[in-house]
């Protein structure tokens, strides 16, 4: 058993750049990279991994989504949020990171009006039984 | 991950006084106890952690807390959700009272009204916004 507050095990994490058919929870992953000072979980492939939430995502810079499933809805704007302000509190920051063959649960999408309308339009362009793609 | 996680759960409460609340950790207990909304809760002199998006669906008070460093813009702790029925992500809160509480990175999405209610609050002392 791992004590998930264990601090070697958090910053352990944090240094892992593969996860491969794993669970991730992002919330935890994203208290692990705060406790060791990286506001932004950077530099990592997630393939075939579930992405689990509650969260919002917000993908900062050089973010490849490869054959994911995005989540169940029947409208993809359903997944996303626009942000009012300047800066974004509350969401987990994302950078240079590719999420190949990935699966998002209770995961919702942030960002510029840009980032946002693609990823809407290619989960329209994707979107099949179970989950919209991206 | 592929090993056995552990944690001290923070319970089903429905009281939480003078206590560390990690906001995904309560809503995940909840989801395991066949539970879609945090509902019914009182926190009282907590410090409510993120990150999370929280969305108060009904009945949700917030009595003298700070709602979390906003940089001196309200906004930058909101989001507008753009699609038409349903949220993905977020928390939702019902029914639930929040005094003196203490929220760390936290943001508030849900109804335009209830946007607007929260950006006409002032921020408080660094960079907090008191409700």
């Amino acid at each position: 058993m791992t004590d998930i507050h264990d601090e070697a095990f958090g910053r352990a994490m944090v240094a892992r750049t593969e996860f491969t058919n794993e669970a991730v929870w992002l919330p935890m992953l994203s208290a692990y990279h705060l406790n060791a000072g990286e506001p932004v979980i950077s530099g990592k492939t997630f393939t075939d991994c579930v992405i689990e939430g509650p969260a919002v995502l917000v993908a900062l810079n050089d973010v490849g989504l490869d054959g994911c499933n995005m989540g169940v809805t029947s409208n993809p704007m359903n997944l996303m949020f626009k942000p009012l302000g300047d800066k974004i509190i509350g969401a987990v920051g994302v950078a240079n990171c590719r999420f190949v063959r990935c699966r998002f649960v209770q995961v919702g999408f942030t960002g510029p009006e840009t980032f946002l309308n693609e990823l809407a339009a290619s989960m329209n362009a994707s979107a099949g039984e179970g989950g919209v793609g991206a | 991950m592929s090993e056995t996680l552990t944690f001290q759960p923070l319970g089903p409460g429905p009281d939480y006084s003078n206590l560390d609340i990690w906001l995904p950790l309560l809503f995940h207990e909840a989801v395991l106890r066949g539970e879609s909304v945090l509902k019914g809760k009182t926190f009282t002199n907590c410090r409510i952690q993120g990150p999370a998006v929280v969305v108060p669906i009904s009945g949700c008070q917030f009595d003298a807390c700070n709602m979390g460093s906003a940089d001196g813009d309200m906004r930058n702790l909101m989001f507008q959700p753009l699609g038409p029925t349903r949220l993905t992500g977020a928390i939702p809160l019902s029914d639930c009272l929040f005094r003196r509480c203490d929220f760390v990175g936290v943001a508030y999405t849900g109804a335009p009204d209830f946007l607007e209610q929260l950006q006409g609050l002032p921020t408080g002392p660094g960079g907090g916004a008191p409700a």
